[in-house]
């Protein structure tokens, strides 16, 4: 039980505002008894403000009361497969967020960048139109000890495509990153994301991927770069409603120090979803002894016409492939990087060169 | 140049070498022969620096310095080189990256002037010509969906690019056809010179119809047993291990 104080009302969602501030004040901040919580446990903190990305490209952008619809039909969407009382702390504050709503048959060729720096319930909506396609690179940077709830919801119209790199580098290292994102997926749609999570204190990534259409695609990567005592979790969901539909979860984690990473993964195979095809598999790199990684992933499957797999594993470096590379000259501390930067890169090769180009220069050195 | 003194190692308490002696001189081409299990692979691991070997006796000097205590990348950037009998495959590292990371490391290892993308190409196309690799190797990852040929001609082209003063060759020829075996003996020859020494360690004779050695050396059970001239590797064509293998 938690009193919120006396939020700004916005008077375009005012029904669900207060529908939302008596369900948060009823269940507060998600705790680890809750399955999609297991591993990550929050600390207490209040996160009263609202704050908003802001956006390199202004072109595409519309005032969020023009969302309204969006907003509401996901709100109360009945299925609460995820967590909510972030959403509903989120509703509670919310004033003002991003709707970047791209129009039919849009080629963007040059990638919208959108940046979330400062504390806040912050709120983005993404719309992209029949035929259009775009690459978003998101970016989490904050130069102080943020805490960030970010509610994201993304609807890909008929034969929509949507490059999403959600880069979580320059956070600071106190900072907690929470990130929650809703995304509808119609036919012929395709969904591609990686996130990377190399700063922040705690990172929560949720995505939770709705396939409502045909032929569609739903691609969940993600990279964790940890080290010191930070955390990171992906968890994931990708819902196959319908026929002929591929998915895949891929993750990789490089862990170091006493960094903790979790992957829980889910992908659900609805009656009507035959042909289905869904790869899950996670792969951890731990450096340190003293790192942890948590893997959990997970198949419900209603129709026998599918293909489904999944996996995990947790290794050391090669000590053959670090020899190897040794007996050619090549120092042990830079093989080392030379074998992790491998790992990593097996996921960011699944790009065309340049998204590659994108993700290598906002890794950076590390 | 090399020279191996009395080598006694043991491997998890198992001994495997049991007081080798071997000295190679400059421009040498030495060829080891020898059953299998007889000790060749863990010889060219101890002289490259791998680790999980205890040596309880014996040294190994390089241009009449200890190598023992050096440690892989020392040992490269002072000019010694092995292929793999089994070449390591990396995924996610592509040759182009490798190779330069290996030679640019050993460069600044000697205090020279590391070398820039382009006169490194340069160099790297030349030697793909010149040995006859697949161009299209190179932007492979490493040793990734390669056959057993191509491995050991990318080993070779390893070689080539690093220059080394001393290069052991393990088992380079076991799986090659005949036109791969050229390409490696090839490989080997045209680096032949009086600074330059081999150890070429085959199970088979037919390598060494083409890479003609100085000396050729029988290990057997830890220990060189039979050493003569490029003859004693037809004799053991002819008459196999057996001799060797009872003692
Ligand atoms: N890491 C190891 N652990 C245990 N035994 C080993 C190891 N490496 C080699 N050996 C043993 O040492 C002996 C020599 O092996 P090796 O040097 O590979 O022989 P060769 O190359 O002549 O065939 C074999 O009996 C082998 O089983
Ligand atoms: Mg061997």
């Amino acid at each position: 039980m938690q009193n919120l104080k006396q939020p700004k009302k916005n008077k375009i969602f005012e029904d669900f505002q207060s529908e939302s501030i008596r369900l948060f004040e009823k269940y507060g901040l998600p705790t680890t008894k809750l399955e999609r919580w297991k591993y990550t446990k929050l600390p207490a903190f209040e996160l009263t403000c609202s704050s908003k990305c802001d956006v390199s490209d202004k072109k595409y952008l519309k005032p969020i009361s023009d969302a309204a619809d969006i907003i509401k039909k996901q709100i109360f969407s009945p299925e609460k497969q995820y967590d909510m009382s972030l959403w509903d702390m989120n509703n509670a504050y919310f004033t003002d967020g991003i709707f970047l709503d791209i129009p039919k048959n849009k080629i963007i060729d040059t990638p919208i960048t959108i940046k979330a720096t400062e504390t806040g319930n912050i709120r983005t909506i993404i719309r992209v139109g029949r035929n259009s396609n775009l690459t978003i690179i998101e970016k989490n940077a904050s130069e102080s000890k943020t805490i960030k709830n970010h509610i994201k919801q993304i609807i890909l119209e008929d034969g929509a495509h949507l490059t999403h790199i959600n880069i979580q580098k320059n956070d600071n290292k106190e900072a907690i990153s929470l990130s929650t994102s809703h995304i509808l997926v119609s036919s012929n749609a395709n969904y591609n994301s990686v996130t990377i999570n190399m700063g922040a204190s705690i990172s929560k990534t949720q995505l939770q991927a709705d396939i409502e259409g045909e032929n569609s695609e739903v691609h969940i990567n993600a990279i964790n770069k940890i080290s010191g005592k930070q955390h990171a979790d992906i968890t994931a969901l990708v819902k196959h409603n319908k026929p002929n539909c591929n998915s895949s979860q891929f993750v990789r984690s490089v862990l170091d120090d006493s960094a903790r990473a979790v992957y829980q993964g889910k992908t659900f195979v609805g009656r009507d979803a035959c042909k289905t095809n869904a790869k899950q598999m996670s792969n951890a790199l731990i450096i340190s002894n003293l790192a942890e990684m948590d893997n959990k992933p997970e198949l419900e499957i209603y129709n026998d016409d599918v293909k489904c797999s999944h996996g995990a594993t947790c290794g050391f470096l090669d000590e053959e492939q670090l020899f190897y590379l040794r007996s050619r000259g090549i120092a042990q501390h830079d093989a080392k990087l030379i074998l992790i930067e491998a790992f990593l890169n097996e996921i960011i090769e699944l790009y065309p060169e340049n998204i590659i180009k994108v993700i290598k220069e906002n890794m950076g050195g590390s | 140049m090399i020279e191996i003194k009395n080598l006694h190692a043991e491997v998890e308490g198992k001994k495997i070498l049991k007081g080798v002696n071997l000295t190679i001189n400059s421009g040498e081409v030495h060829a080891i022969m020898g059953p299998n299990g007889a000790g060749k692979s863990t010889l060219s691991y101890i002289i490259s620096g791998r680790e999980g070997y205890n040596i309880t006796k014996g040294d190994i000097l390089f241009d009449g310095i200890s190598m023992l205590d050096m440690l892989p990348e020392e040992r490269a950037a002072a000019g010694l080189f092995l292929a793999f009998q089994y070449p390591v495959e990396i995924a996610g590292v592509h040759m182009t990256n490798f190779l330069k990371a290996a030679v640019n490391s050993i460069r600044k290892m000697r205090k020279e002037e590391e070398l820039d993308a382009l006169s490194f190409l340069k160099l790297m196309k030349e030697k793909v010509k010149k040995l006859g690799v697949k161009e299209e190797m190179l932007k492979r990852p490493l040793n990734v969906d390669c056959s057993g040929g191509e491995k050991k001609r990318n080993e070779i082209l390893q070689m080539a690019m690093l220059e080394p003063k001393f290069a052991v060759l393990d088992e380079t020829d076991s799986g090659l056809d005949i036109d791969a075996l050229k390409i490696v003996a090839n490989g080997v020859n045209s680096l032949r010179s009086p600074e330059r020494s081999f150890l070429v360690i085959t199970h088979y004779q037919r390598l060494l119809d083409y890479i003609i050695p100085d000396y050729v050396h029988v290990l057997s059970n830890g220990k060189i047993v039979k050493s003569g001239d490029a003859n004693l590797a037809k004799e053991l064509e002819e008459n196999g291990y057996a001799e060797f293998e009872a003692a």
